[in-house]
């Protein structure tokens, strides 16, 4: 059995994982840019409710509500829906794994890839947007790719427990569903950390996605580079995410493949 | 240290899966309450068990078993796509499953896109896709497709991406499991090819398949599985006996799937129909299921009655109950009068008997010459010639033994076979000629007989006249087997029919063996054999041809002199020699004919006449079509053949020609 890092440098399944994200690209976005400008309808919506809600509320605690606010939502937009689809892919791609051998977490990592692929470009226009919102665009913005590598790793990392989950169990979905949404009000996506104090926002903050927002703004809109520990502490995290995933879903090879002949 | 030429080693290997007694996924609150309260919510499944095997480099194994016998679950093990449960498996070099190859597709991608995942897929990589590229897609024959969707090709074009791509992939293990089923015919055969290539190139095959007629033409060795275990590796002929003396026994009535596929070694002119000609049959197997009940309770019934037929053949009652010599003695005289009638009307003296209709004799006819007790038997895969237009359930009946049909086109004077179409459809392969004597005339018989007996071909010879000869000689006694009947239309009324045998062929039917029985059964809606319950009925219409044929004979003089003055626009089907007893006419219209088939057909009907398409309606006409397209003068006379009922009375004989004069006419002046 190769590790992660041997299938990496495996030539023939890089290719096959490049292939698949392509796929997944083009037909989750029809491959156009016209058909890429209707997923980003959806984020610009949410957007235009939450600010529209919340910009009296919330305007005079938070500095920049508008850049805050869109920072929470591409990096929500990307968890959610690469999750979302890393959930049903086995069952989706039961045909290949029925038919063909290699890596099984290639079909995890595409469809994350798939998404990421566009989150990438909604993360260009978001710093193109950002200087007009009014955040300064400063040296700290360096560190932002480090934090959407961990914000890959990390949603890879559930996808892959998700999936693994979902191909045995046929109330996965729903489970998720459920949890994602409590999940959004639990990550301080369109309110500040500083709605809650002392005990409860600790709490918050187990939430990685948490941290990683409050450091993805700390280093755009705040233009300070993240906290060393925390930032030590998401690598940890991130990483024990992706490996634990794979690892589960090394374990539960068999199944997912019989689950498929079901 | 394992052999070098060693490609895979199986020891005792076996495969467990846990099937759900309730949902066949659980939901994740299910699995806590079975974890929780220790229920066992999955029972076991051995799919397969203590299997040994070993493959060396260049050899090729055949995998059969019915289905669930896991033979699929032993490719998935050596693909490795599934794990053993117990027992070691090594296998040696690349592996490459040739399953459902379609499955990595996507239709909304271009052609060109397509190849790439599967290449990707089969782990092709880029530099070498490129490489491959132009060798790809000249095999494929998809140069001009390349850009466009998949989804918009034809399935059979569609299937051909994956499969090109997956030769063209590096492999020393194939495993193929039953993707033949996808593709026409021709694309199977192109499969056949690739696979034997391969094998001379010195890769390892490993083909499950249903179709044993595939397995025959690629396994010399051949593993038997049942119910998960080996039941018997060994040579094609051990093991395919083996199976299907199991089968027959225990077979569930299931035989589209596994036979479907034995035309594909038809002419290349009729290749690509021949699938539609399998779906047609199977349409009619569908349409005759719901009369397979009543098959079963029919077969007990009249077995008996053949098994009456032998001894009054023999004349010896044997030990029969006392009510029944009576009975028997009373059939026999019966029996004797009829096989006198017939005798004497066909002026012929070989052996007689009946069956309860035309079909049930077209099919007998063909088991007979498939019994092993004659030493120029027919066996499984042995091709037949035969016409392109034939009457129904005769591709059934060759298929369900395994006969594989060779299409011959009609003599464009007769609308029969002849020696030069038999000769140019004949291989080292054909060991039988089938003909059916057509557009009421016959093929010419004495130069046929002649060909066959030279080439050392069974003939078997299915006419549907009832009465008639050829130089002098009955219909359906040249051959070695002959079938006759009525047959007016696709529908086969249960009533009688009777052969012509010119060896002892006979006596051997009531032995025919239970399997085929049952299968022709399925298509024919009941078990086709020799009965006397047509007795009666054969009897009835022996004396009525006899007093109707110089009547017919006169007529068919008139309407031929009558037709034979349009013969600008019409071609009267005829065979020197033939002398035909039928109280139908039939024509073939000219292409140039001022009006077509059906309009004539149709103003014929207005007028009160009968008249009909020679092939009139039914399934395995029109599925035939496509050969006939190709196959001109069948094609003609599905077109433009048209029979009509010979009027008996002068004046409405009258009233047709001059009704048919002047539509002709009407329409040559319009």
């Amino acid at each position: 059995m190769t590790s992660p890092m041997e299938s990496i440098r495996d030539f023939q399944y890089w290719n096959l994982f490049w292939k698949l994200t392509q796929v997944e690209f083009k037909l989750r976005d029809q491959g156009s840019v016209l058909g890429f400008l209707w997923t980003l309808l959806q984020p610009v919506l949410m957007f235009l409710i939450l600010y529209t809600l919340f910009i009296k509320w919330l305007g005079h605690s938070v500095g920049l509500y508008a850049a805050y606010l869109l920072i929470g939502l591409v990096v929500w937009n990307f968890f959610h829906k690469a999750t979302n689809l890393g959930l049903l892919s086995f069952r989706r791609k039961s045909g290949l794994l029925k038919n063909y051998r290699f890596p099984r977490e290639i079909i995890v990592f595409s469809s994350v890839a798939a998404v990421f692929l566009s989150s990438l470009l909604e993360m260009s226009i978001l710093a193109i947007f950002l200087p007009f919102l009014g955040a300064r665009i400063a040296w700290s913005w360096i560190a932002f790719p480090f934090l959407v590598v961990l914000l890959l790793m990390l949603t890879t990392g559930v996808s892959l427990f998700l999936s693994v989950l979902a191909a045995e169990y046929a109330d996965m979905e729903r489970i998720w569903d459920v949890l994602a949404n409590a999940l959004f009000y639990l990550t301080p996506i369109f309110y500040p950390l500083s709605v809650v104090t002392g005990w409860q926002q600790r709490l918050l903050l187990v939430n990685p996605l948490a941290s990683l927002l409050v450091e993805a703004r700390r280093c755009l809109i705040d233009g300070s580079f993240p906290d060393a520990a925390h930032a030590a502490m998401l690598t940890l995290l991130a990483c024990g995410c992706l490996a634990g995933g794979v690892f589960f879903l090394r374990r539960n090879e068999s199944a997912i493949v019989e689950s498929a002949f079901i | 240290m394992p052999d070098s030429h060693l490609a895979i080693r199986a020891e005792g290997i076996g495969k467990r899966f846990l099937i759900g007694t309730k949902a066949e996924r659980p939901t994740l609150l299910q699995s806590m309450r079975h974890w929780a309260t220790g229920g066992q919510p999955q029972r076991e499944l051995w799919a397969l068990r203590d299997i040994d095997l070993e493959l060396h480099r260049g050899e090729v194994l055949g995998v059969i078993g019915a289905n669930g016998a896991g033979k699929s679950t032993l490719l998935m093990l050596i693909a490795k796509i599934l794990m053993t449960s117990e027992g070691t498996l090594d296998v040696f070099g690349k592996v490459n499953p040739f399953f459902h190859l379609a499955a990595g597709l996507q239709p909304e991608l271009t052609v060109s896109e397509n190849i790439s995942i599967c290449a990707a897929l089969l782990g092709i990589s880029n530099r070498d896709l490129k490489q491959r590229l132009p060798a790809i897609i000249e095999f494929s024959g998809l140069e001009k497709y390349l850009f466009a969707k998949l989804g918009e090709l034809s399935t059979g074009l569609a299937a051909r991406v994956p499969f090109t791509t997956a030769i063209h992939a590096d492999v020393d293990i194939l495993l193929v499991d039953e993707m033949l089923s996808v593709g026409d015919i021709a694309f199977q055969d192109q499969c056949i090819k690739v696979f034997r290539k391969l094998i001379r190139q010195g890769k390892t095959l490993l083909i499950v398949s249903h179709n044993l007629n595939l397995i025959r033409r690629l396994c010399p060795t051949v593993l038997y599985l049942k119910g998960g275990k080996k039941a018997l590796l060994g040579s094609y002929d051990e093991a395919v006996a083996q199976f299907t003396a199991d089968m027959g026994v225990s077979a569930p009535a299931s035989t589209s799937e596994s036979s479907d596929q034995s035309i594909y070694e038809l002419r290349d002119e009729v290749r690509e129909t021949g699938g539609k000609i399998l779906e047609a049959i199977k349409t009619l197997q569908q349409s005759r299921e719901q009369s397979q009940n009543l098959m079963e309770e029919q077969s007990a019934a009249k077995r008996q009655p053949a098994a009456a037929l032998v001894s009054l053949e023999t004349e010896s009652p044997g030990a029969r109950p006392a009510t029944d010599v009576v009975n028997a003695a009373d059939k026999r005289a019966r029996y004797a009068e009829a096989v006198r009638s017939w005798k004497s009307l066909l002026r012929y003296s070989g052996p007689v008997t009946f069956s309860d209709s035309f079909h049930s004799s077209i099919w007998v006819a063909l088991a007979a010459s498939m019994s092993p007790r004659h030493s120029n038997c027919l066996r499984a895969g042995d091709e037949v010639v035969t016409s392109a237009y034939n009457y129904p359930g005769v591709l059934a009946a060759l298929r369900i033994q395994e006969l594989v049909p060779v299409l011959a086109d009609l003599n464009p004077r007769s609308f029969n076979l002849d020696v030069d179409l038999i000769e140019r459809s004949l291989t080292p392969k054909t060991r039988a000629v089938l003909i059916s004597h057509l557009a009421g005339t016959s093929a010419p018989m004495d130069k046929i007989s002649a060909y066959c007996r030279d080439k050392k071909l069974v003939l078997i010879e299915l006419n549907h006249y009832a009465t008639g000869s050829f130089q002098g000689t009955a219909l359906g006694s040249f051959g070695d087997i002959g079938a006759c009947g009525l047959l007016h239309t696709i529908e086969d009324p249960p009533n009688w029919g009777i052969f012509l045998s010119r060896k002892a062929v006979l006596s051997d039917i009531p032995s025919l063996s239970e399997a085929p029985a049952r299968r022709m059964a399925e298509v024919l809606g009941r078990v086709p054999s020799i009965s006397l319950e047509g007795l009666e009925s054969s009897l009835e219409n022996c004396r009525r041809i006899e007093a109707a044929t110089p009547a017919w004979r006169g007529l068919q003089a008139d309407y031929s002199r009558f037709f034979s003055q349009f013969a600008d626009h019409i071609r009267i089907p005829s065979s020197p020699g033939a002398d035909v007893n039928k109280e139908r006419f039939t024509i073939v219209l000219e292409t140039q004919a001022p009006i077509s088939a059906q309009r004539l057909t149709q103003h014929l009907k207005e007028a009160g006449f009968g008249c009909r398409p020679y092939l009139s309606g039914g399934l395995p006409y029109s599925a035939q079509e496509e050969a006939n397209n190709r196959l001109v003068n069948s094609r003609l006379l599905l077109d433009r053949g048209l029979t009509f009922d010979l009027c008996e009375k002068p004046e409405e004989k009258e009233r047709f020609f001059s009704t048919f004069s002047s539509l002709l006419h009407h329409n040559a002046l319009s």
